[in-house]
């Protein structure tokens, strides 16, 4: 077995099992609930005024057969988001970047 | 009593405050980010922020005077958490009530637009805006006695 076996064995029996702590539920546009790790870090946007607005970076991660695609909504801590970008991870995993959706 | 320029500012605010789009969220000389909501917080944005910080006397054509005009460039911000066309209604909304009495009680003798810019960032959760929209401000104080306009 190849590092990257170890890994994606990992992924679902360790890191997207909600009952391990690290990953919690996200409902997608279908109705499916997939599980997602979930980053909500503090952003000061910058649109060149002279004070910056106190904004948040929202960032998931799926496993690959999970992600949604850009454009589709997903609902994470009943905040409903718009996915606006997608990143392959080429391990397993998806990035996701959101915004909050209108 | 206070410096012209500072009751010039509050003059600023007192028009400013009540805009459709704003509202009364109007800061004067604000340093801190702008909330944008969350949990029991409100969102502070739409938004007004004024600033009051560069100035120039112009003793005109040499002449000696003791009460020089002064310029002021004051500076009004506008963010939203919106698009270009939200930005725009925000500069209608202050052009029309900062020219409304554009010598703020008898504290100017005139008033100038100046520079206007448009930005967005959309590196965070939403898409917010900042148009920045300068203003030419003319007052005259005498020398020594900057607080009483002239």
């Amino acid at each position: 077995m190849g590092l990257l076996d170890d890994h994606s064995t990992d992924l679902t029996a360790v890191f997207y099992d909600t009952a391990r702590g690290f990953a919690e539920s996200a409902s997608k546009e279908d109705g499916t609930s997939v599980s997602v790790l979930f980053d909500l870090d503090y952003l000061e946007s910058d649109a060149e005024g002279t004070v910056y607005v106190s904004s948040r970076e929202p960032v998931a991660r799926f496993q690959e057969d999970d992600a949604p695609t850009k454009g589709e909504y997903v609902v994470i801590r009943s905040v409903t988001y718009e996915v606006v970008e997608v990143l392959a991870g080429g391990t397993g995993e998806t990035i996701c970047r959101l915004h909050r959706a209108p | 009593m206070s410096h012209v320029r500072k009751q010039i500012r509050d003059a600023i605010v007192t028009a400013l405050t009540g805009l459709s789009t704003t509202g009364s969220r109007v800061y004067a000389g604000r340093s801190l980010p702008l909330y944008t909501g969350g949990g029991s917080i409100p969102s502070e944005l739409p938004a007004l922020c004024i600033y009051t910080r560069e100035e120039q006397a112009n003793y005109a054509d040499g002449i000696l005077t003791n009460a020089p005009l002064r310029e002021l460039t004051v500076r009004v911000e506008g963010y939203v958490d919106g698009t270009d066309d939200d930005l725009d209604t925000i500069a209608e909304e202050v052009e029309t009530a900062f020219f409304t009495d554009y010598t703020f009680g008898g504290l100017t003798v005139g008033a100038e637009l100046g520079e206007q810019s448009i930005n967005v960032d959309r590196e965070g959760d939403d898409q917010y805006g900042v148009i920045v929209m300068t203003f030419n401000v003319m007052y005259r104080t005498a020398e020594g006695v900057p607080g009483t306009a002239v």
